[in-house]
């Protein structure tokens, strides 16, 4: 007879002592998980400050309502960044000042002078949205001419940056980066605009200069190979 | 795809899109199900992938402004509980359907002893004047139980009737020893059914659910009509969470020691839930083995059921 052997035993138990109002449960998921989710949303909102508004309304989120986390869903750092990211790009688009997008994950090769213009060689045709489609029914308001800015080079990282002791969480993030930098350029820019600002596949089109076509198949050729290089890792 | 949400499926995926028709789409269509499932797993990893260090005052910055909007509970008192409840609820994520249908005993499943589980929670729940109506799913019901005592610590006074067949009131703070040891209990009977081998509660959990059951017994010696009114027996509990104590063998006092037993402490528990036949094998007994016998088959008809 079958059991699997669940990787979240910590989530789990956290969970439960999060809805007894356990503070140390609160101050050890801060320590396991606040790296990401900060760096996630300073990536977002290019602004520290920014960044920890985001990170403490998601903490806050977990400890007021732990309840609606569902580790048979996913890991808890993924919820928390979940809910980070969501509070950075509301932050972001309250900005007045012109939003300057950073294209690339993280792992992505090393700069590019301009971003991609065309669809990756080799990409499987699009799923194609009917003529005339509406724009997103989850669009956030047009946003102004954005400048595009290419990510530089990642550099080696530092040690301790993924939460001392956090082994796994370090190999997982390590193995996102390495899947990351082999995709085409075009789907590395079009899931960063997507997945970091919430932008449309229309956006998404507007900001890299490609048709509203590409920009769906880039992203779903993208997001399929990363979950295909993800499971061929062991993930 | 003609008739379908394409715009928003990513967007429905990394949680940007909370209209209730997508939603109703991705549930009942398969293709737009599968690609929702792997955007959002692709968002799970891309999420966390980049390292960060936040500045060292935000922890204490995220600390007091959850103080501001939930107190934290200041009791000690729901631990065992919270632990048995992590515990169980990992082992139940991992269960397959089949699992779930395995039987235990007396021709129950592993399905029904966990909502037995869930319904003897949700009467302590009840039992507390909580408002809410009952689930047979145990995750919503402990996490009602947990919520409840972890933000009313005033609670933890007041009398609440035990599980079981009896009619014993006790302050929650012992029903939720009482929880905790019926959790791990069933845990281990879930355990068994789907051959995983057993496992013990923290020392200082399974400490805390033996002194409860240990309060239980003179009293319980006494219902059973096997009472020693002046006599007691000295329990040696080994092991982790052990210790050592002398047991009244009556609720109307103990005094002259008839016996020494001598047992694992992990033993004694499981002796405790009615788990393990008397007599017992691996208890040593030095003296009257009568007096001895008695104590051990009244102490594992303590569990509840």
């Amino acid at each position: 007879m079958r059991v699997s052997v669940p990787v979240h035993a910590d989530d789990v138990r956290l969970r439960a002592l999060l809805v007894a109002a356990d503070e140390n449960a609160l101050i050890e998921a801060f320590d396991r998980h606040a790296p990401a989710a900060y760096a996630l949303a300073a990536r977002i909102t290019g602004d520290p400050a920014h960044a920890e508004d985001a990170v403490q309304e998601a903490f806050v989120e977990l400890w007021r309502h732990p309840e609606r986390f569902d580790p048979r869903i996913g890991p808890m750092r993924s919820w928390l960044c979940v809910l980070a990211r969501r509070r950075a790009i509301d932050l972001l688009r309250r900005r007045p000042v012109r939003r300057a997008y950073r294209t690339g994950l993280a792992g992505s090769a090393p700069a590019r002078s301009a971003p991609a213009r065309s669809a990756p060689a080799g990409s499987a045709p699009a799923r194609s949205a009917p003529a005339g489609s509406a724009p997103a029914r989850s669009a956030p308001a047009v946003s102004p001419p954005a400048g595009l800015v290419p990510v530089g080079p990642i550099g080696p990282v530092p040690v301790g940056a993924e939460g001392a002791g956090d082994v796994p969480g370090a190999a997982q993030a390590a193995a996102v980066r390495a899947c990351v930098r082999d995709l085409p350029p075009l789907c590395a820019d079009v899931i960063a605009l997507a997945y970091y600002y919430g932008l449309s596949h229309r956006q998404v089109a507007v900001e890299l200069g490609v048709s509203e076509d590409t920009a769906r198949s880039g992203l779903r050729n993208g997001l399929r190979l990363l979950a295909e290089r993800m499971t061929a890792a062991g993930y | 795809m003609a008739g379908h949400p394409d715009d928003v499926l990513e967007a429905y995926a990394f949680g940007d899109c909370a209209d209730p028709s997508v939603a109703a789409h991705v549930d009942s269509c398969e293709p737009c199900r599968a690609l929702v499932a792997t955007a959002a797993r692709v968002a799970g990893w891309v999420g966390p992938s980049h390292p960060g260090h936040p500045p060292a005052h935000l922890r204490a910055r995220v600390v007091a402004a959850a103080r501001s909007v939930r107190a934290p509970s200041d009791s000690p008192a729901l631990d065992a509980y919270a632990a048995e409840v992590a515990s169980l609820g990992v082992l139940l994520d991992g269960l397959s359907p089949a699992d779930w249908r395995t039987p235990i005993f007396d021709g129950r499943t592993v399905a029904a002893i966990v909502s037995h589980l869930a319904s003897n929670d949700a009467r302590v729940c009840a039992e507390l004047g909580a408002a809410g109506t009952f689930s047979d799913d145990w995750r919503t019901q402990s996490d009602r139980l947990l919520r409840i005592v972890g933000s009313r610590g005033d609670l933890l006074g007041h009398p609440v009737r035990l599980a079981g067949h009896t009619s014993l009131r006790r302050p929650l703070r012992e029903a939720l020893t009482q929880r905790a040891f019926e959790t791990w209990v069933h845990h281990g009977d879930v355990r068994a059914a789907v051959s995983l081998p057993a496992v013990v509660p923290a020392p200082v959990h399974l400490a805390q659910i033996l002194d409860f059951g240990l309060s239980l017994l003179p009293a319980a010696m006494d219902a059973a009509g096997r009472g020693r009114p002046g006599s007691s027996i000295s329990l040696l509990l080994e092991g982790p969470g052990g210790g050592s104590c002398s047991v009244d063998l009556s609720a109307s006092g103990g005094g002259r020691g008839l016996a020494r037993v001598r047992l694992p402490a992990e033993l004694f528990g499981r002796l405790l839930a009615g788990r393990v036949a008397v007599p017992v094998p691996g208890a040593a007994v030095d003296g009257d083995r009568a007096a001895a016998f008695d104590l051990l088959s009244v102490a594992a008809t303590l569990g509840c059921e």
